[in-house]
């Protein structure tokens, strides 16, 4: 027997990435030209390796892992060993892939120089003494064909760039296509076939040829591991002081968060935590309406089922999603807080994928396919079951009587993708279509109940989005009209609302790159909403009369129906001046609007600076201004609305610092100040009239607030087997009411410190094991001082006093979340379980306060006690 | 969807909270009710415009003379206040008191300097305390001619004070302080008195709402009437019908339109021995749906000793009105 050696070559990152995933990413972000890898590389000819000698005779194998640099023509200029491991084997594989040629990567469709983790294995095999078998001059009558299709176990992806050869015959090896598709041709006979692909485990199995045969077959291999796909990610351009991108990966992984992208966004710096487990988003000390949320650059009416349920858009369908603290580019407006864009993804080009996930209350399916070459479609649908299952788990009413609660909810969504893929210039062209339905019907009636109950709510929208987007040379283009219908109902005994709202809007982004000194970005926001609403209520005491403390009157009922137009138009204009190492980007928003009969304009100015003394620093600033109008129906006439509104408007500055620590790990270091200013707050004034009547407006621009801090993100990007960071937010928000003699006072979601770390690893086996653990300062609250009883005869009620308005704070918030995954891998699905444990050490957190009935003590509310939830998702 | 259950979850973590005092459950020094006959005092007919001007300081030589005439007439209306005063664990002991009007309803304790005006004050056991205000005595002042120490009528200057400039009455507020000195308890009252403006003719003055009666498990339960009750099981308590009795009436809207009102009376339930299932019943909500009116006594089964029950009754109209019957059980583990 003589041992032979043997030589793998695996791509850790590049070619595994797969063309699809990469073409996802084929974006016009935020009208800026973001660099993106179109195509990436693959192998052509591998330089074979000379096996050292020494290590030969001593029997030693090796994985020699190296960072290679592929030209913009496929060659190998350069190759790194990133982990040595001596005896000869780091220089034989330099020499081998610096002999090796590629397809050219591309980025934004045209050839570039990349770098690409590569493994070059260096096997010992044993060689028959006499394998009975000549390769040389075998004639072509004693061949054989061994074709087929690599494919990853457990999701069929293609194995691009996998081998495959007969060990009897190791130096006939064929490479995997874009397909996975190979062809071998080997001696007929026996073949030990050895199959290997950048991600996978090493795949062992016989075949028997005969000759002239050509067997086709398909060979399943195992993954390393499961599911990250770790992709060659190009440096997205910023000029934005902080933008948060999170991949689909991480958005799904976040223990305690339940897959939903806007939570995991409450995990950065700069947010809140929000009370309990709602939604809201709380940035930088602005109220949660002040954040803007996009969908695909498009509002929509909720983002949660139900309030406090499952996103209204399926977490397979999101691609990622961009969290703009403040300081955003001027292609968004309408915000005084932040923006968070959520991006959703097209359909596969390779094959079909599917994903359904069953819980107790719902079921959702996932399916996405190639309809041809250039087209690709996506879908996803959702239904609850919770009003059947409830009935089955509600305790009997203790009242003896009967209570009914249905609450139900659906959504879907679909996406078709149309345009030739890797083209370099033309158009592209998308349709998207989602909506949702949420309806709650109450019923509590009849046994010892004094007060029967009967609520129904319903809120559903649709949402149609078009896209085309053009691209030739330095300029690009993107188009995105969009359609939408809202509807909102409430009845609620004798009072019943109904509102329909219908939207048009188009976007338009134009980038130019004039020179490598200076790129334009150009573009329009704009969009008309009619609400047509009806409602049938009492007279609402209070707001309609002056009302007494005590009983509540029967009260007439009235009707009313108002027809409420909004229109608002912007357009914007920004450009990067780019003198390396700085780059200065000024940039205009002008919006005109039209809101309930009224006009008001807008104009914000901003300014980015980033300068890049290194390759691996940045410093950045910003300035700017920042308005979102009032809601056309907060200025219906009182006492219903106030029509003198005008916008909100806020100054927001930042200046940070963000250091690269290693090509996964960063850090990123931001200072803030933001200044708010003509908030909109409620009550409004009320002014007496000379004719005795009251004009009592709803609400007013006399709001006032502040916020400053440093917030810190070190983050270690999604590898093969590792994501997470840490996430540090100092900081003090304050507001106050103009004209008031008050002095500021923190708001009601001032948090001091927040510290979030969040870490997710993948074990070996499937496993993968997440924690996040999260302290927060204490909320303000105003601390009880009980010197008497304080009573109020007339409404029946105790007054409770307190000490300086929130001078104190309840206790510090912390919490550990756990997650734990295992990955079934079958030959063509995947299936998952997961357990998540929330509050894993069950602490008491205060998340609301009870006072005693005259205010002579108070009790705090906990939070979440210890909460395991089992969930399970198959993926094809 | 979880987080559906997750949040029913945390509603369901609210019910691990220590358990809070009963508010029915009266065991110590408190003023259950308070009244004023009558409970509003209208100024019939009324200008709007005669509120604002005197409300705003200014000039009333553009108001109607007759009309200011009648607004300080109607300070010269004999009431009576009312207040149930309970002290469970007193055992007689003498309350100090001091009642006092003052024209700032936020003012909690009816003190700020030269806004508030000393109607009586001394000493006496719990119970019904009854004071007239009819300018009798010293310290039976009226409260509509009252004067505050800077020589403004009490009036005008609680019209001044409201945002509202009378539209919804002209609210004075009258503060019982009561105070156990062998103890720290220490309560402050507030009980509202409106002078109404008559806006419209279908204006009427307000009526005290006044109970008919209570059922005690469904059968009659007269005020002399000691019942003996034992064991520990629920007791239905219910008012006898006063539909009837509702008033309609009318109020101004903010632009000075009638609204037409129904009231909808509220009965708070207390007991000085145990709880009552339900502490308000009534009022009718936004929806428009209305409570019945039923609460259940239920005993504290801890105490092994019989005990002498005292239920009140307290009825309001949503206008000021305000009254109570009280009745008495004798109670046996």
């Amino acid at each position: 027997m003589v041992r032979r050696w043997l030589s793998v070559a695996l791509l850790l990152s590049a070619a595994s990435a797969g063309a699809y995933e990469n073409a996802r990413r084929k974006e016009i972000d935020g009208g800026v030209h973001i660099p993106v890898l179109t195509k990436a590389p693959t192998l052509v000819t591998l330089g074979k390796a000379v096996y050292p000698e020494a290590a030969e005779r001593a029997g030693l194998t090796a994985d020699v892992k190296l960072l290679v640099t592929i030209a913009a023509d496929g060659t190998v200029p350069e190759a790194k060993v990133l982990t040595p491991v001596g005896d000869g084997f780091d220089e034989a594989a330099i020499d081998a892939l610096k002999r090796s040629t590629f397809t050219p990567a591309e980025v934004d469709f045209v050839p570039a120089p990349v770098q690409i983790e590569f493994v070059y294995r260096f096997v010992l095999t044993v060689q028959p003494v006499d394998a009975g078998v000549d390769d040389a001059g075998v004639p072509a009558g004693q061949l054989a064909h061994l074709t087929g299709q690599l494919l990853l176990r457990g999701s069929r992806n293609r194995v691009n760039g996998g081998t495959v050869r007969c060990t009897e015959y190791a130096e006939r090896e064929a490479v995997a296509d874009e397909e996975g598709q190979f062809d071998l041709e080997v001696p007929a006979g026996t073949c030990s076939v050895v199959a290997i692909g950048a991600e996978t485990e090493v795949f062992k199995t016989t075949e028997t040829l005969e000759a002239g045969e050509t067997k086709e077959v398909k060979f399943y291999l195992f993954p390393k591991v499961i599911g990250y796909q770790t992709v060659v990610r190009d440096k997205r351009e910023k000029k934005e002081v902080v933008r948060r991108t999170i991949s689909r990966e991480e958005l799904q992984k976040v223990p305690g968060t339940f897959g939903d992208p806007v939570r995991v966004i409450q995990n950065f710096p700069g947010v809140a935590r929000a009370p309990f487990i709602s939604g809201q988003l709380i940035v930088r000390g602005a109220n949660p309406n002040q954040t803007l949320t996009l969908f695909d650059g498009v509002e929509i009416p909720l983002l949660f089922h139900l309030a406090g349920g499952p996103s209204v858009v399926n977490a397979e369908f999101l691609d990622r999603v961009d969290f703009y603290p403040g300081g955003f580019g001027a292609r968004y407006g309408r915000a005084v807080g932040g923006v968070v864009d959520v991006a959703s993804r097209k359909g596969a080009s390779d094959t079909w994928h599917g994903v359904a996930k069953i819980d107790l209350l719902d079921s959702s399916v996932f399916v996405e396919a190639p309809l041809s070459k250039d087209v690709s479609i996506a879908a996803a649908a959702r239904r609850s079951y919770i009003d059947l299952l409830l009935p089955l788990v509600l305790p009997r009413d203790p009242q003896g009587g009967a209570i009914t609660i249905l609450p139900t909810y659906w959504d879907y969504q679909v996406r078709l993708d149309v345009g030739k893929r890797g083209a370099r210039s033309g158009s592209t062209f998308s349709v998207f279509a989602f909506g949702s339905d949420d309806q709650l019907k109450v019923v509590a009636t009849g046994g010892a109940r004094n007060f029967d109950v009967a609520v129904q709510f319903r809120t559903l929208f649709h949402r149609l989005i078009g896209n085309w987007t053009w691209r030739e040379g330095n300029v690009q283009l993107k188009l995105t009209p969009y359609a939408g219908y809202d509807l909102a109902s409430v009845n609620f005994g004798v009072a019943k609302l109904d509102a329909d709202r219908w939207t048009l809007g188009l976007r338009q982004d134009l980038g130019v790159d004039l020179s490598q000194y200076v790129t334009l970005r150009a573009g329009a926001d704009i969009y008309n909403q009619v609400l047509v609403g009806k409602a049938e209520l009492p007279v609402i005491s209070g707001v309609q009369y002056v009302s007494f403390p005590g009983a509540e009157p029967k009260l007439e009922t009235q009707r009313i129906g108002r027809t409420v137009q909004t229109f608002d138009g912007a357009v914007y204009l920004e450009g990067d001046l780019k003198v390396k190492p700085v780059t200065i980007t000024p940039g205009l928003r002008a919006s005109h609007a039209f809101l309930n009969g009224q006009t008001r304009h807008a104009f914000d100015p901003r300014l980015w600076v980033r300068f890049e003394p290194w390759e691996w620093t940045a410093i950045k600033g910003s300035v700017g201004l920042y308005t979102q109008p009032p809601a056309a129906t907060d200025m219906e006439p009182p006492p219903f609305g106030t029509p003198s509104l005008t916008h909100e408007r806020a100054f927001q500055a930042s200046l940070g610092v963000a250091q690269k620590i290693t090509d996964v790990i960063n850090i990123d270091v931001t200072g803030f100040f933001n200044r708010r200013f003509e908030n909109v707050v409620s009550p409004g004034r009320r002014i007496v009239n000379e004719d005795g009547s009251i004009t009592q407006n709803r609400s007013s621009n006399d709001g006032l607030g502040r916020a400053y801090g440093v917030e810190v993100l070190l983050r270690h990007e999604v590898t093969k087997n590792f994501f997470g960071w840490v996430a540090y937010t100092l900081s003090r928000s304050e507001e106050r009411r103009a004209g008031s003699t008050n002095d500021y006072a923190v708001t009601s979601f001032d948090q001091t410190q927040i510290l979030t770390a969040i870490a997710s690893y993948r074990f070996p086996y499937g496993f993968e094991l997440g924690a996040r653990f999260r302290y927060v300062t204490g909320r303000p609250t105003s601390p009880l001082v009980h010197t008497a009883d304080f009573q109020r005869l007339d409404a029946n009620r105790y007054s409770n006093t307190f000490g300086m308005f929130r001078s104190a704070r309840v206790a510090d918030f912390h919490q550990l979340d756990v997650r734990i995954d295992k990955y079934f891998v079958f030959e063509k699905w995947t299936l998952n379980v997961y357990l998540d444990v929330q509050n894993v050490y069950n602490k008491a957190n205060t998340e609301a306060t009870l006072y005693e009935y005259r205010g002579r003590f108070a009790v705090d509310v906990p939070g979440i006690p210890i909460l395991p939830i089992i969930g399970i998702r198959g993926q094809l | 969807m979880r987080r559906a259950l997750v949040i029913v979850l945390a509603a369901l973590a609210g019910a691990c909270t220590p358990p809070l005092p009963n508010p029915t459950g009266v065991v110590d020094l408190r003023v259950v009710a308070a009244s004023f006959e009558a409970p509003e005092v209208l100024i019939s007919p009324c200008d709007p415009r005669l509120l604002v001007s005197l409300g705003s300081g200014g000039s009333t030589n553009q108001i109607d003379p007759a009309s200011l005439a009648r607004l300080l007439v109607v300070g010269q209306r004999p009431l009576t206040y009312r207040a149930l005063v309970v002290d469970p664990k007193g055992e007689g002991r003498e309350l100090s008191y001091r009642l006092r009007a003052c024209a700032n309803q936020g003012d909690r304790e009816c003190d700020n300097t030269d806004d508030f005006v000393e109607l009586t004050s001394g000493k006496r056991p719990a119970g019904e305390w009854t004071f007239t205000l009819d300018g009798s005595a010293p310290d039976k002042p009226l409260l509509g001619t009252a004067l505050l120490p800077d020589g403004q009528p009490l009036l005008l200057e609680a019209l001044t004070q409201d945002s509202s400039r009378g539209l919804g009455g002209i609210r004075i507020p009258v503060m019982l302080e009561v105070r156990a000195s062998d103890t720290d308890e220490h309560v402050f009252a507030q009980k509202l008195m409106v002078v109404q403006c008559q806006f419209f003719p279908s204006m009427r003055e307000n009526v005290t709402p006044v109970l008919p009666g209570v059922l005690l498990r469904g059968e009659p339960w007269a005020e002399d009437f000691v019942p003996e009750l034992s064991g520990g099981d629920e007791v239905l308590m219910e008012p006898m019908d006063f539909s009837a009795l509702e008033e309609a009436y009318t109020v101004p809207s903010l632009s000075l339109s009638p609204v037409n009102l129904v009231e909808s009376w509220k009965i708070a339930w207390y007991t000085t021995h145990g709880t009552m299932s339900a502490f308000e019943t009534g009022g009718t909500s936004f929806d428009g749906n209305t409570e019945r009116h039923r609460s259940r006594w239920q005993p504290d089964t801890t105490v092994k000793e019989p005990r002498d029950v005292t239920f009140f009754f307290v009825v309001r109209d949503g206008r000021g009105g305000q009254s109570w019957l009280t009745r008495r059980a004798k109670w046996t583990p």
